[in-house]
């Protein structure tokens, strides 16, 4: 996973390296000038964002409880176009996508050199959709820097799945759940924040996010097999299926905070 | 140069920060710990055969090629081949191949009582000849591979193969109950690819090392060796070395069923090819002759 994450990155920020060496090999001058004109822009954050995991399975080794209010983290990497209102006041529209995730794994093994999984548990909750976003900034230079405040509105389209894949096997006695939640979720969302932005056009940014989730669609699908005897002795439970599925209304508020850079174009 | 080293610093630092959040996205909640002692007993054995099923499963076919490569050892051999066995200490024996055929091997071991006996093979205690047929190779290849994925008695085990040689180790440790100490045992065991599986015995090193309560080394380790080498070939037609052989105490490498049906009062059972060897070779006389050597009898 960890591999995955950095190759991403590595990918997402060919751009911003390639635009970091355009901006110590360039004259500054020109960069500047861009600065005061609109353009197009890219930011990458890391995201923090609060919601839910609505499962929960009672076993006869284990339990686990559906949470509230779980931190989901990861990025997101957005595309605008900003143009002046006035010599300090701006708006700029972007869309962005954005992946977040909170996983957590345990796994009981029988020995360092025999690491057989006696009871291996993944709690893994996924987040990923789109935002459309209209941003208002105020300029005001400080120093060799700008300031800029801002604040944003937002709507946005995402799916999150919840997975717990659970089992305990100790070659005597077995149980096992394995079931995933989908939810349909739709976004409103204000939020405050600031850019501290260099003449060369990188800046770094921080906002807060007061999201209303509106969750439309549930689905929960997956098998599980009683406690009883492990498939080790040939005598175990079956596997039976798990279903279950919804359309509602749902409304959540949630916060969420980001930390990134952009770059202006 | 100031405003290009202010840039880049602010560069660096930017790239320095969405890094280190990308790394903290990736690192992902995990706890890993291992359970086995608080397991029930039943949990234990049955984990403990699987264990042994899935290692002899795993290693089938480098053991598989190894018994392949090594039964080449008993046309490799002539009769007259000499190796001289030495331990750590400097003693010395020597082993003579008498006899060899497609299915059987007759060698000769020169006893030397002052010679180390690691971990009680007692291997050169007293002359002996020994009857080692194409099935005790394959059947003590059999057999170094359940000792080797024996994890009731051996743990952490490895091994290594190259074109000359299979090398393996066991390691084990022993718990004394009454003084609450734990002594590391590893016996590391070079096999030559082209060699009776016998060999084994020939080129070994064994070691005891104390440890304290954590498991850790305590004190300085004790270590026993043996280590082989082809010598200049012996004539085996030699009328002393023939009482010598005559003199020597017959092994064979069968069963006790097997053995009676040799019809050799004298057949002497060494049980069998575990390591090490869990029963010896004691001395009996020879009354007939367990095999022909072309030119000479016994």
């Amino acid at each position: 996973m960890i591999r995955w994450l950095l190759l991403g990155f590595i990918v997402l920020n060919a751009n911003a390296l390639y635009a970091i060496d355009q901006i110590i090999m360039k004259d500054t001058d020109v960069l500047e000038e861009k600065i005061y004109k609109k353009h197009w822009y890219f930011t990458l954050d890391t995201t923090l964002i609060m919601y839910n995991n609505p499962l929960s399975y009672t076993g006869s080794k284990n339990t686990f409880k559906s949470k509230e209010h779980l931190p989901y983290i990861g990025p997101t990497l957005a595309i605008g176009y900003a143009f002046p209102l006035s010599s300090s006041f701006w708006t700029s529209t972007q869309i962005s996508g954005f992946f977040y995730q909170n996983k957590e794994r345990e796994i009981e093994r029988a020995k360092e050199e025999y690491p057989l999984s006696i009871r291996d548990s993944i709690v893994d909750n996924k987040m990923y959709g789109l935002f459309i976003s209209q941003t208002f900034t105020i300029r005001m230079k400080m120093g060799s820097y700008f300031f800029e405040p801002f604040a944003q509105i937002g709507i946005g389209y995402a799916l999150a799945n919840n997975k717990l894949k659970y089992t305990y096997d100790d070659l005597v006695n077995m149980e096992e759940y394995y079931v995933r939640v989908d939810e349909e979720l739709a976004f409103q969302n204000v939020a405050l924040g600031f850019n501290i932005l260099s003449k060369n056009g990188i800046y770094l940014f921080t906002k807060i996010q007061k999201n209303l989730i509106t969750i439309g669609k549930y689905e929960k699908y997956g098998s599980e097999r009683a406690y009883g005897d492990s498939t080790f002795l040939g005598t175990a439970n079956p596997i039976v299926p798990v279903n279950e599925s919804d359309n509602f209304t749902k409304n959540r508020d949630e916060f969420s905070a980001s930390l990134g850079f952009g770059y202006i174009y | 140069m100031n405003a290009i080293n202010t840039k880049r610093s602010f560069a660096n630092k930017t790239l320095l920060l969405v890094i280190s959040c990308f790394i903290l996205v990736s690192c992902n909640k995990r706890k890993e710990t291992y359970i086995y002692d608080s397991l029930s007993d039943q949990s234990k054995t049955n984990i403990d055969q699987k264990q042994q099923a899935d290692c002899i499963k795993d290693e089938s076919t480098l053991f598989d090629n190894l018994s392949t490569n090594t039964s080449e050892a008993f046309t490799d051999l002539e009769a007259g081949d000499t190796f001289e066995v030495k331990d750590n200490g400097g003693e010395t024996s020597k082993v003579i191949i008498l006899y060899v055929s497609a299915s059987n091997l007759y060698f000769y071991i020169q006893g030397n009582s002052s010679m180390n006996d690691i971990n009680g093979y007692d291997i050169f205690s007293i002359d002996r000849v020994y009857k080692y047929r194409l099935l005790d190779h394959v059947a003590h290849i059999d057999d170094i591979l359940a000792e080797y994925c024996n994890s009731s008695t051996y743990s952490n085990n490895t091994h290594n193969s190259s074109s000359t040689a299979f090398e393996y180790t066991l390691i084990e440790e022993r718990e004394d109950a009454i003084n609450g100490t734990s002594t590391e045992i590893k016996q590391a065991f070079a096999l030559p690819t082209k060699r009776p599986a016998f060999f084994q015995f020939f080129d070994v090193l064994y070691s005891e090392q104390a440890l304290d309560e954590n498991g850790d080394a305590d004190g300085d380790a004790k270590s026993s060796e043996y280590t082989v080498e082809q010598i200049a070939d012996t004539d085996v037609e030699d009328t002393d070395f023939i009482d010598d052989i005559q003199a020597a105490t017959q092994c064979v490498f069968v069963d006790q069923d097997t053995c009676s049906s040799i019809d050799d009062t004298t057949c002497t059972v060494i049980n069998l090819y575990s390591v090490p060897p869990t029963d010896s070779c004691q001395s009996a006389s020879l009354t007939s002759p367990l095999f022909e050597v072309p030119g000479f009898e016994l």
